[in-house]
């Protein structure tokens, strides 16, 4: 269907490339396709309506660029605005304070809360905590059995309490049982119950008022329709969570569900589950979670392309204004982090083109590029962006501040200047293999 | 009977949701003299909350619309609409086994994505038809999530029916081929088989499905095979392309929506009808064994566009 749609656009916008710019009837034309996508992706029909009317006020009068299509354009203004409803990149579980910290998942039947309680117990298993497992399910037949054999074929110990009656009785078990064996964490799976089970909700809310949870996670299910937003509701209005898990990100479901919960609730999204198997859980990406509610795939490709192009074409406006910028530490640093983002350096300076490698490999091995950090981290802004600036005073100074002998400072300031010379080459020759790139070495961070 | 009333009651508090909203937003825009945009937008909104989808949402605006020019002449939207909504179901058949010999062994293989009822359809199924005078033999091929054997086996109790289970880790598909012998000695002649869940995006999973379906194939002429997908009443849109894909590993015969009352406005019957031509059997409409019910669909339409109560 995206595929389509692209196709579409450049048709039509093709004629209006040379308009200078996003007139409303252009914005309107386009939001409408756009708009079917969401709602086919099954985002809420309100939450719809209101990133389109957000997405249009800062479309309209935009001017667009040469490199891409006003439809393109209208794409990247939407996907900003959904990954910024989506939230930060990464968010972790709350496992500070006093011992035992309970976590609690709560949700409908069958959205996976079992599967995920076990996922989230393993993560915590394997950064060295010590969780405990209990289920208060004790309406759907072997809904505790799941858990045990889950537990135990994870190496999660499970606890159980035949006597309990209640799940604020088990719960409350559990936590006297934790205490003797000093566990860090205890996770709390629930029955599944539906948003308009009032009977069921006020059970969880009994638990939610009496035992201070630590985190209250509510597992969606990433190809739950428009009912979405009344689960979230209700959940909010019962036990408050503080928290989202997506599960079934396997699928081929494109997820508007959780942007229609995020857009009401604003809970963070914590992690999403990307299959049956104990590890298959990831943190969420909301970038690339935009891009699959748009029917892109989780690929970025797409807004990277048009990013790119914007960026280019901004950068090279600005290098007319203000003359050809130089090269400085600044950036350098910033490339150096850059490719240790990326993998190893070895790998890294394998992908380089030759030309290139030689002033690259100078700097040997990964563990430099940590002293190079630190020595630029220890000049001062005026000196980083004008190193002719670091006189023999100076560069005692770095070098003391750095842990590093004037030595290393001089051979740092001498592979800048040649990296700089070759940059500056390459741009004057025009055969700067990246130049159509973000980014120096052409990759992106 | 009153246990049959207690069946619609559960029901109708899924209908009466579609049903506030439909009556509301027709009847008003219908007498309306004139109207303006947004007005047409709250009936649009309503009909996709309601998991119709964009498509066939706009779709019954537009006609709508026109209906109500020529009002004069053509009496009034609830036979529009029935005959609408009537013709997108129309052909919907939920019996099961309808060209099935008499006296032959049949089998029903329930499908579907993880989590969206199977096990607990395949307890409720298995009273059903057990009540109905069949002997029912419950096969648990369900090997991949902890203790779903054990869940169906809790089913097959109360459903007091024959339970088969495979040694534990066994392969799905020597299970059903067991099941089906062990049924057949014992003669029970109504096998229901529970199959794990799966994504129905990942090609091991499905691949192994299309086995399990060979197998059943295998054994049983396919007049008497049921092959019947669950889906979530409150999946969105990704229910076609689950009945899609699962449908390309094993001929899909039916569908059965589960978790009927979560007041999901279920809107999704329409789709799967209009676009997948697939009828729907069941519905799933609470965690009881008996919180079952065959789909009418001229009861369903009915009782969304009629103020009269169905009997």
């Amino acid at each position: 269907m995206f595929e389509q749609l692209i196709n579409k656009f450049s048709g039509i916008f093709k004629k209006l490339r040379s308009k200078g710019k996003l007139s409303e009837q252009d914005v309107d034309s386009i939001l409408k396709e756009l708009r079917m996508v969401l709602l086919e992706s099954d985002v809420h029909y309100r939450v719809v309506k209101d990133l389109i009317a957000r997405v249009k006020e800062r479309a309209v009068g935009r001017e667009v660029l040469e490199s891409v299509t006003p439809g393109e354009m209208v794409i990247k203004i939407l996907w900003d605005e959904i990954r910024k409803v989506l939230g930060g990149n990464v968010s972790s579980l709350e496992t500070g304070g006093a011992t035992p910290v309970l976590i609690m998942l709560v949700g409908l039947q069958g959205s996976g809360k079992t599967t995920t309680l076990g996922k989230l117990a393993v993560r915590l298993k394997n950064q060295g905590l010590f969780p405990l497992a209990i289920s208060t399910d004790t309406r759907r037949p072997a809904a505790k059995e799941q858990l045990a054999i889950l537990c135990h074929n994870s190496g999660i110990d499970f606890y159980d309490d035949s006597k309990a009656l209640t799940p604020l009785q088990m719960i409350q078990n559990a936590i006297r049982h934790s205490r003797e064996k000093s566990y860090d964490v205890i996770f709390i799976d629930t029955a599944g119950r539906l948003h308009v089970e009032e009977e069921l909700l006020a059970e969880l809310k009994e638990v939610v008022d009496t035992i201070p949870l630590k985190e209250i996670l509510l597992v969606l299910d990433a190809t739950t329709g428009q009912e979405a937003v009344k689960v979230a509701q209700s959940f909010k209005e019962w036990v408050n969570p503080t928290g989202l898990i997506l599960a079934k990100v396997d699928t081929d479901a494109r997820g508007g569900a959780v942007l229609s919960i995020v857009a009401q609730t604003g809970w963070p999204v914590k992690f999403a589950g990307v299959g049956e198997k104990v590890d298959q859980l990831e943190v969420f990406h909301p970038d690339r979670m935009a891009s699959r509610i748009m029917g892109m795939g989780d690929t970025l490709t797409l807004i990277e392309k048009i990013e790119r192009s914007i960026d280019e074409e901004e950068k090279e406006k600005i290098e007319k204004k203000f003359g050809k910028k130089e090269l400085d530490l600044n950036d350098f640093m910033e490339e150096l982090k850059r490719v240790k983002e990326i993998g190893s350096f070895d790998e890294i300076v394998g992908m380089l083109p030759g030309n290139l490698r030689g002033g690259i490999s100078q700097i040997d091995g990964e563990k430099n590029i940590k002293r190079v950090q630190a020595i630029i981290q220890s000049m001062t802004p005026a000196e980083r962006i004008n190193p002719s600036l670091i006189n023999s005073s100076r560069r005692r100074r770095v070098a003391q501040g750095s842990g590093t002998t004037i030595q290393d400072v001089n051979r740092l300031l001498k592979q800048f200047e040649d990296f700089r010379k070759l940059w500056k080459q390459m741009n004057r020759t025009g055969k700067n293999p990246f130049s159509k790139r973000k980014g120096w070495f052409g990759w992106n961070a | 009977m009153e246990e049959r009333k207690g069946f619609f009651h559960k029901w109708f508090k899924g209908v009466e949701k579609i049903k506030e909203g439909v009556k509301q937003q027709f009847s008003r825009l219908w007498s309306a003299d004139s109207l303006q945009d947004e007005d047409w937008e709250a009936l649009e909104e309503m009909l996709v909350q309601a998991d119709l989808g964009p498509n066939l949402a706009m779709e019954l605006v537009e006609e709508f619309q026109e209906i109500k020019k020529q009002k004069a002449e053509n009496g009034n939207w609830q036979d529009w609409l029935y005959g609408k909504l009537g013709s997108i179901l129309d052909g919907n058949d939920s019996s099961l086994f309808l060209s099935a010999q008499s006296g032959a062994m049949k089998a029903i293989l329930l499908a579907g994505i993880n989590g969206v009822g199977k096990t607990t359809l395949a307890g409720k199924l298995a009273r059903y038809y057990s009540l109905q005078g069949e002997e029912v033999a419950l096969v648990a091929a369900d090997t991949f999530r902890a203790a779903a054997v054990d869940q169906l086996e809790i089913w097959a109790e109360r459903a007091g029916c024959f339970f088969f289970k495979g040694s534990p880790g066994a392969d799905p598909g020597s299970i059903i081929f067991d099941g089906i012998e062990a049924a057949r000695k014992k003669n029970r002649g109504f096998v229901i088989i529970d199959t794990a869940g799966r994504s129905h995006v990942n090609k091991n999973l499905l691949a192994e499905l299309e086995k399990m379906g060979k197998i059943v194939q295998k054994n049983f002429s396919p007049e008497n095979i049921e092959n019947l997908l669950v889906i979530d009443a409150m999946a969105g849109q990704n229910a076609f392309l689950q009945a899609e894909s699962i449908g390309k590993a094993i001929p899909l015969n039916g569908v059965i929506l589960s978790k009927w009352d979560s007041q999901a406005k279920g809107g999704i019957v329409f789709r799967i009808k209009k676009e997948l031509e697939l009828s729907i059997k069941f519905l799933g409409i609470g965690e009881k064994i008996e919180d079952l019910q065959p789909f009418d669909s001229d009861q369903f339409v009915k009782a969304i566009v009629y103020d009269e109560e169905v009997s």
